[in-house]
């Protein structure tokens, strides 16, 4: 069985190899600037101290060191769904489909599913699962159960043990994590991983600030927290 | 290397330049924009395609028609799909090379597109993954088109600016080729001035040199001004404002013994009767307003004449040289003067009926000034006595006068037999050395008697043959040259300078003996008139580069025509024996020859005296810095 690489490398990228090198310092959270994390949260919750933060930066701490994802999976899916409330976007933001980064999330304490599923897919990373397993996957979700009439459209973040396994599925509908075959309610439609949205590292270019994906990193950027 | 060509180089490198920077920052610019939009189009198009195959159910015909449906809708490089295990299920590729893109350029700017990738799903598992590379070709041409375009708009901006700066530079060339000029005029004594230019930076440089310019021009106009005066001072009566004893006897003495001089002429000598008793009965001031009114009857009655000089020699005695004139016009002189005093006495401004009595004595050239003046004044005695005061004095043989035909046929026979000669007389250095011979054209008539320039030179002139006896001086002065190591002096006639076809002729004939040209001395008649001076300035501009002299001759012999010599690029002045003689002893031509010798010094020129007769005249004379001697003094000095 063969995998192929997933990390597409820019090969003059100057500011890659910095910013390995900046990494490799030992830094306790790799890209993660934290002052400037907390200074932005500090902005946006007016001084008040959010627990949540703290908890997260614990959790991140102690899931690297863990063994096996499956802790890593459980933990950050508990964290979440625990602690975000679900809002939907025109609600919070004010537009119909807004996609928060973690600290925009951790601030306001609320999120709709792809916040869900973007904050989790940052923290796992973060704490050490390979992205190559992840998966942003759209989904049809059919509201109140598999019978149900009343669809939405939804997403969920799937993870592959490996390319062929039956993916588990990370969703903010249901607490707990389930084998896709285990959530019928739930339509796979299309997925991504950071491949075919992100070049990881590289500097984004003008014509990569029209996807949402970058725009999405680039916010994370300027809060301080570079994936 | 000239101004003009730096700065061409100059506007040539900045272009080159300027292409270079502008061609590697638009192209780097263009190629980074270029890689970004295909990779955007390679995401794309792969997202799409992996959207549309999740879709799809997975069996290799609808993968393999999906693939080719992308591919051939559109301009890639690469469509793949590959399932989970990596395996290449299908796969488009073409490797079309770029167009008309030269390979060098590609290999220049190569254009590297990333590869757009995304993930194929069949229901919650994993499918596969489509890679998609979308082709660089009409990239690559847009970028060679691209470096094109800014070849040509910078080249062409390059050849406008250099073409600009062409104009600009010739525009502001001008002015300074002009001041090139001035400058060389003044290095060469010319005091000239240009017109100033509109280049600020030119035009305060140009107003000083002019300023210069005219400060020294107006200092040599101040100097000239100053040696009329001397002259006048030193040869004009005080009182009636003739010129005096001093200057009539000087030209008294050229007219009987120089070459040039006519060969025969009249004197008239006049003398007021009573002077001492006037001066008593009417008292000073209106005998000075007699003698005035007396010089003023004179000078009409001789209007007519403009080569008759009257002066007055002392006290109550005229005297009226006519040099080339026959006794008849001079006793019809003689009347109109004694007509003219008559309306005086008629006027009142006398008291005696009888005013004056007038002797006239012929002369030929030859003869010694002391024969002559003793002759003029014996029939002045008799005059005294006689019913119209008037009497000429006998003289033994009248010459055979030539008509003008006669002449005419002489000079020709002349020209075609060869039979003029050239006579010459010595001018020396200070040191008694050498310095050139002064040629005088001669005619040999049939009988072997030899006519001097003064006897058929008038006729010539009458004749208009100046020009033609002026080249046939100069050829014969060439073949003096090519005889011997002397220097070599001839007169040129101002008509023939003024004639554009005789220098024409003139230089031709120098051209043949450019060996000896630097040799030839070329002088004229001292100038009075602005047109003549142009024409002397002229000739001397286009003689100059044969090495020929050019100087004047009978410098100062004419009052009031000392000529702005700054604006004449010459060489030497022949000052006129007039106020050479006697020089020891009088100091008023002294002073003036001091300051005409200074002028000629501070423009370069040497100053030669005409008419030395004596050991004191040549002392005084090299003491006041007069550099050459001609006269007959030198036949006792030039070495043998």
């Amino acid at each position: 069985m063969q995998t192929s690489p997933v990390y597409r490398h820019a090969p003059f990228h100057t500011f890659s190899i910095i910013l390995t090198i900046t990494l490799s310092l030992g830094l306790a959270v790799a890209a993660v600037n934290v002052s400037r994390m907390q200074a932005f949260l500090n902005e946006q919750t007016g001084n008040k101290p959010l627990p949540l933060f703290a908890e997260w930066r614990r959790l991140v701490a102690e899931l690297r060191n863990a063994s096996g994802d499956e802790i890593r999976l459980q933990r950050v899916n508990e964290l979440f769904n625990r602690r975000i409330a679900f809002l939907d976007d025109i609600t919070l933001w004010g537009e119909a489909d807004y996609w928060a980064t973690p600290l925009e999330t951790f601030a306001k304490a609320s999120g709709d599913c792809e916040d869900f599923t973007i904050a989790k897919y940052f923290t796992l990373v973060e704490s050490g699962v390979d992205p190559a397993r992840l998966r942003l996957t759209y989904v049809k979700a059919r509201i109140g159960g598999a019978q149900s009439k009343i669809t939405q459209a939804h997403m969920v973040l799937t993870y592959y043990a490996t390319p062929q396994a039956e993916p588990l599925v990370l969703d903010n509908l249901i607490g707990e994590i389930r084998p896709a075959s285990r959530r019928p309610d739930l339509l796979p439609v299309f997925s991504f991983n950071r491949d075919g949205v992100y070049v990881g590292g590289a500097a984004p270019a003008p014509v990569e600030r029209l996807s949402r994906w970058t725009n999405l990193i680039l916010r994370m950027q300027a809060q301080g927290y570079d994936p | 290397m000239s101004l003009l060509r730096q700065l061409w180089l100059l506007v040539i490198t900045a272009t080159v330049v300027a292409f270079l920077g502008s061609a590697v920052v638009n192209l780097y610019t263009a190629r980074n924009y270029l890689e970004q939009q295909l990779y955007a189009q390679s995401t794309d198009s792969a997202a799409s395609l992996a959207l549309s195959m999740t879709q799809q159910p997975k069996d290799a015909a609808t993968i393999e028609l999906m693939v080719s449906a992308l591919f051939d809708s559109g301009h890639f490089a690469l469509v793949r799909y590959s399932n989970v295990d990596g395996e290449v299920i299908s796969e488009r590729a073409n490797s079309g090379e770029a167009g008309q893109v030269p390979q060098w350029f590609i290999e220049l700017f190569p254009i590297e597109v990333a590869t757009g990738q995304a993930e194929v799903s069949d229901g919650w598992q994993q499918a596969g993954r489509v890679t998609v590379i979308a082709h660089s070709r009409f990239a690559q041409q847009a970028l060679w088109d691209g470096a094109f375009k800014l070849l040509l708009l910078i080249g062409g901006a390059g050849l406008l600016s250099g073409l600009v700066m062409h104009r600009l530079f010739l525009w502001v060339k001008r002015p300074i080729v002009q001041m090139v000029g001035q400058a060389e005029a003044i290095s060469e004594r010319r005091f000239v001035t240009i017109p100033v230019p509109r280049v600020t930076e030119l035009r305060a440089v140009v107003q000083a040199m002019n300023t210069m310019v005219e400060r020294v021009k107006t200092m040599f106009a101040e100097q000239a001004a100053r040696i009329d005066a001397l002259r006048s001072e030193a040869n004009r009566d005080a009182l009636t404002q003739l010129p005096n004893r001093n200057f009539f006897m000087g030209r008294l003495a050229q007219a009987l013994g120089d070459e040039e001089s006519a060969p025969d002429g009249a004197l008239l000598l006049l003398r007021l009767h009573d002077l001492i008793g006037l001066n008593r009965r009417l008292g000073r001031e209106r005998a000075d307003q007699f003698l005035q009114s007396v010089a003023g009857k004179l000078g009409v009655a001789l209007s007519a004449q403009p080569d008759a000089l009257l002066a007055r020699l002392n006290g109550a005695d005229f005297a009226v040289l006519l040099p080339g004139e026959q006794a008849e016009l001079a006793e019809d002189l003689a009347q109109r003067m004694q007509a003219g005093l008559a309306e005086l006495r008629r006027a009142e401004l006398a008291d005696q009926p009888d005013l004056a009595a007038i002797g006239i004595a012929p002369y030929r050239a030859s003869e010694a000034i002391g024969t002559v003046l003793a002759r003029c004044d014996e029939a002045l005695a008799q005059a005294e006595g006689s019913r119209n005061g008037i009497q000429l004095a006998q003289r033994d043989a009248t010459p055979p006068v030539r008509s003008g035909q006669e002449w005419q046929a002489e000079i020709r026979r002349a020209l075609d037999k060869g039979a003029f000669r050239l006579a010459a007389y010595p001018v020396l250095r200070q040191d008694g050395t050498l310095w050139h011979r002064e040629m005088m054209l001669r005619l040999q008539q049939a009988d072997g008697q030899l006519l001097t320039a003064g006897t058929f030179m008038p006729m010539a002139s009458r004749l208009g043959l100046t020009s033609v006896l002026d080249l046939e001086t100069v050829r014969l002065a060439c073949a003096e040259l090519e005889r011997s190591q002397d220097d070599v002096a001839v007169n040129l006639s101002a008509v023939s300078i003024a004639d554009a076809q005789f220098v024409d002729k003139l230089l031709a004939l120098l051209r043949g003996h450019k060996a000896q040209t630097s040799r030839l001395w070329l002088e004229v008649n001292e100038f009075g008139f602005r047109d003549e001076m142009m024409a002397l300035a002229e000739f001397a501009r286009r003689v100059r580069p044969l090495g020929c002299k050019v100087g004047i001759e009978h410098f100062g012999r004419h009052f009031g025509s000392i000529p702005q010599l700054y604006e004449l690029q010459l060489d030497y002045l022949k000052l006129d024996s007039s106020f050479v003689q006697g020089i020891e002893m009088h100091t008023g031509n002294q002073q003036l020859i001091k300051a005409i010798v200074g002028v000629a010094q501070g423009n370069g020129l040497m100053s030669i005296a005409e008419g030395v007769q004596t050991d004191a005249e040549w002392d005084m004379l090299a003491k006041l810095g007069v550099q050459g001697m001609t006269g007959p003094v030198t036949s006792r000095r030039e070495p043998r």
